[in-house]
């Protein structure tokens, strides 16, 4: 019964130990790795085009019906609006709003 | 039988616990058959049937079964006392020649029968489940919040109804930790209410998580493209349904504790 409960103290103590660990992330500075990786990732976009493909990457610009972005391979992609089926923006962003 | 058996209970010092069950059992009396019995009660010890004659040998081979795939185990048993009872006489019977086997096969069927370890483990490994699911939540949310206020300056919408789905959220947070908390073992009737909270705070936590599930459904989050969010949504689904079984385990062994409580509460007082 006492392993039981020292078996009980010692999960929480991981869930909250990651919690906290995971929180630290509030205190990095803003330019670090970690959260520009992060940052990046919740801020991709995604293109789907008229010929059927997918693009991933970031769009930087939009004016006079083009799209402007880079990709993940650092390419940099032009696209006419009219070539856009859709442009789902801030992909994983929108995911975690609707997971959490 | 002379002066030995009385048709009133004596108190029984008894050291072995009972527990209740309907098994039905063959009496044989010399070795030619006697009578089919119902046993009630069983102990690492004895067994208690109702005969419908108050007189009746002092000794019998009884065969029990206790359970129908498993063979039949021949026990003697000697009659200890006999007590009226509305339709004969409970007839308590002490096990006078067992065979190892048959007595280790008695010992665990008594022991599982008084064990809740398995559904309340169960509850518990929900309840842990719900806590990692309510942390990870919580800091999801705080990034979320983060990046919406800072670094896309609000031109995203915030998180549902935000301050309110906070509250729900520690909520869930709280329900999850304090049922994960509180210990799984019934032991006397303080436990057994400590047990019930324990269930009432998954049972929030359940309402929780199924509710996310079926949101998780009506906006498709399973026709994802990306694997890490089907995966998610398949994760979540099989925490609302274990939770959800480990609740109706919970439920249904209510009674068992009590029965189960009740057993040992009457055997302590025999002990004293």
């Amino acid at each position: 019964m006492r392993d039981l409960i020292y078996l009980k103290a010692l999960l929480i103590s991981f869930i909250v130990s990651t919690f906290l660990i995971s929180g630290l992330y509030f205190f990095l500075p803003f330019n670090s790795q970690v959260r520009q990786n992060i940052g990046k990732a919740l801020d991709m976009d995604v293109l789907y085009l008229t010929s059927g493909e997918t693009v991933h990457g970031w769009i930087w610009d939009e004016k006079e019906g083009m799209v402007v972005g880079g990709t993940k391979e650092g390419k940099i992609f032009t696209h006419r609006r009219s070539e856009c089926v859709y442009i789902h923006r801030n992909v994983f962003l929108q995911y975690l709003r609707q997971m959490i | 039988m002379g002066d030995k058996f009385s048709a009133r209970p004596s108190r029984n010092k008894r050291a072995f616990l009972r527990v209740p069950v309907r098994l039905r059992a063959k009496l044989y009396l010399k070795g030619s058959f006697y009578r089919t019995v119902l046993v009630q009660e069983l102990s690492t010890n004895g067994v208690a049937f109702i005969l419908k004659e108050e007189s009746s040998p002092d000794a019998f081979d009884l065969y029990l079964q206790l359970n129908p795939f498993s063979k039949a185990m021949k026990i003697r048993i000697e009659v200890r006392n006999r007590l009226k009872v509305p339709g004969g006489f409970r007839t308590g019977c002490s096990f006078a020649e067992t065979s190892e086997k048959d007595q280790q096969l008695i010992d665990e069927y008594i022991s599982r029968f008084v064990s809740i370890a398995g559904p309340s483990i169960a509850l518990n490994v929900g309840a842990f489940f719900c806590s990692i699911d309510a942390s990870w939540r919580i800091l999801a949310y705080a990034i979320h919040s983060y990046y919406v206020s800072r670094q896309f300056a609000g031109t995203l919408p915030q998180p549902i109804a935000q301050y309110f789905y906070l509250f729900t959220l520690l909520l869930y947070a709280a329900l999850s930790f304090t049922a994960f908390a509180l210990p799984a073992y019934v032991i006397d009737r303080k436990a057994e209410r400590r047990f019930l909270l324990s269930m009432e705070c998954l049972l929030g936590a359940f309402v929780f998580v199924v509710t996310k599930s079926v949101l998780y459904w009506q906006v498709h989050l399973w026709r994802s493209e990306y694997l890490l969010v089907r995966g998610f949504f398949w994760a979540q689904f099989f925490l609302a349904c274990y939770v959800g079984l480990a609740i109706a385990g919970g439920i249904g062994l209510l009674r068992k504790i009590d029965l189960i409580l009740q057993i040992e509460e009457v055997h302590r007082s025999h002990m004293r």
